[in-house]
């Protein structure tokens, strides 16, 4: 009795801890008993030589093959996909952050190009093997046949195919305006401080020359002047237009100017000219009449 | 004269075929006639039929691979009272050596059974990912009813269950060669992997004979449940342990996150 007495106590304790721990919940506790999974792999090796299909390959056409080895430029693209996701995790933490490890993302295109992949080994096995049979794989130009996709799904899906790319190329030039943008400010920036700059030290010489302790003027002839092109510009407009010198009052007539009649033009003409230059006129309406009248 | 030309013809081919077989041409003009087709010798017919409850996404899976297996029987849907077994006696009637039934639960989960009909084995998968042909992002396109090619993951070939299921995938969704709805060129691949432990389906189209492809659709992932040795019937040959149902799956989830919200 006392040995029961002792087992029922433990078992009670141990009861009592596994509650505290919260396996145990209130209420009836039945024991599960563990799912035994069936796997009888003589019968199924049996079943697999009953119904297999004894035919040649070419009734088959199953092939088990590795993936392809990774193209050389698929590899460095997802090179570069796993480098984007990476810093689009690190610069915005308002994401969900995965290790990079599992990323749902690039996960799924690993998991893709290993179909692609296997697709790719099986073509490159079964093409040739069905080629050596002398039997055509490719079909003619020619041959027009019922298509699983209709003409209009395919259209559907070029014109889909056409947004996508033109939505990227949008997006490239955004992006591409904006750096420019960016780079355009800076050296805005860069130039105006190099003009403070130049101006700075040449008013300081001039300072300097005004005090007496310099004497030559060879700082003006350092300074980036205009080119020659433009020089000959202005050269060629000061012939012109003058330079320098009063500006006032040029225009207004002197004694001299007001008496100079040389290049007047009167613009009478002479008479004789004038009859010889016109026509026989057709007289008016009314003078018309009056002269009806008359007759 | 045309009619005495092409009697000729014909008792100079019939000669022919018993000695030699002529190498093909690479490529064959539309206008030629058509040669017969009398080597098709498996005559494998596969039985496509969806129970009662299926969903559109499912129904219009189901539709995209009618198109693509030209070797398919229909049926009008089953009643979900009947017993599984009512299939082996249609598919006889039939002439099927193989059913498809797709199974919809709750109007959101789909289970695929694959029989070999009459003496079986038979094997029940559930069906998840389920992308169809008319997704635009899949923008291959082929032939309906070329034969595709079927490549296996080498997983296939190691544990016996895999062994039995790519037997059972490869005469269901492989097209019998010289089937007179088929087309004689081959121009997609049907891929299948294993990837935790659950077989993921691509069919990609062949753009070039150096390995370029681009995928047609359809996509799904058959989750293997259960081996029967017979055709809808008989006893388990094995079972998968590491699959848990979708209802006690979204059950768990709901827990879960109740317990979430109890806990804050």
């Amino acid at each position: 009795m006392e040995s029961s007495d002792t087992e029922m106590s433990d078992s009670d304790i141990e009861l009592q801890n596994a509650f505290v721990k919260g396996i145990l919940k209130p209420g009836l506790n039945v024991a599960v008993e563990e799912k035994k999974y069936a796997n009888n792999v003589h019968l199924m090796k049996q079943k697999l030589e009953e119904f297999k299909l004894k035919l040649n390959w070419i009734e088959r056409l199953d092939c088990v093959n590795k993936p392809a080895p990774l193209a050389p430029e698929l590899a460095v693209r997802m090179l570069s996909e796993e480098q984007k996701r990476e810093n689009q995790l690190k610069n915005n933490k308002k994401l969900i952050q995965y290790d990079p490890k599992d990323d749902p993302v690039l996960n799924d295109f690993n998991r893709e190009m290993l179909f692609y992949r296997q697709a790719q080994a099986t073509v490159m096995e079964a093409i040739p093997r069905i080629k050596a049979m002398n039997i055509p794989t490719q079909r003619p130009d020619d041959y027009f046949a019922e298509m699983l996709k209709s003409d209009e799904q395919m259209q559907k899906i070029r014109e889909t195919l056409m947004k996508k790319q033109e939505q990227q190329k949008q997006i490239e030039r955004v992006k591409e305006l904006r750096t420019q943008r960016k780079l355009g400010k800076q050296l805005q920036i860069q130039n105006k401080l190099q003009r403070q700059k130049e101006k700075k030290e040449i008013l300081d010489e001039v300072k300097k020359v005004r005090k007496g302790v310099r004497k030559d003027f060879d700082f003006l002839d350092n300074r980036k002047g205009s080119s020659k092109k433009s020089l000959e510009k202005r050269n060629m407009k000061n012939k012109k237009f003058g330079f320098g010198g009063k500006k006032r009052g040029l225009k207004v007539n002197t004694r001299d100017s007001a008496a100079d009649i040389s290049d007047f033009k009167s613009f009478k003409p002479t008479k004789g000219k004038k009859m010889a230059n016109k026509k026989k006129q057709r007289p008016g309406k009314n003078r018309r009449k009056q002269g009806k009248s008359k007759k | 004269m045309t009619k005495l030309s092409k009697k000729r013809k014909r008792t100079s081919h019939i000669d022919n075929v018993e000695e030699e077989i002529k190498p093909l041409q690479s490529t064959r003009q539309s206008d030629e006639p058509p040669t017969k087709k009398v080597k098709w010798i498996n005559k494998q017919r596969v039985l496509v039929l969806a129970s009662r409850g299926i969903n559109h996404r499912h129904r219009h899976l189901m539709e995209d691979l009618k198109k693509l297996m030209p070797h398919h029987k229909t049926e009008p849907k089953m009643e979900r009272s009947k017993t599984l077994t009512v299939i082996n006696e249609i598919c006889e009637i039939k002439n099927c050596g193989k059913a498809m039934l797709f199974e919809g639960r709750k109007k959101q989960d789909l289970y695929l059974w694959m029989s070999q009909a009459p003496q079986g084995p038979s094997i029940k998968f559930l069906v998840e990912n389920v992308h169809t042909v008319a997704e635009l992002k899949l923008n291959g396109n082929c032939l309906r009813g070329s034969r595709p090619l079927l490549s296996f993951d080498e997983a296939f070939t190691k544990k016996p269950e895999y062994q039995l299921m790519k037997e059972l995938l490869s005469q269901t969704f492989g097209v019998p060669n010289h089937h007179p709805k088929s087309q004689p060129f081959f121009d997609h691949v049907y891929v299948f992997t294993i990837l935790d432990d659950k077989i993921w389906f691509r069919n990609f189209q062949i753009l070039s004979e150096d390995g370029a492809v681009t995928e047609i659709g359809p996509r799904f992932v058959l989750n293997p449940v259960k081996l029967f040795s017979g055709s809808f019937n008989g006893s388990a040959l094995w079972e998968n342990p590491k699959y848990i149902s979708p209802s006690v799956y979204r059950r768990q989830i709901r827990l879960s996150t109740n317990r979430n919200v109890r806990n804050k």
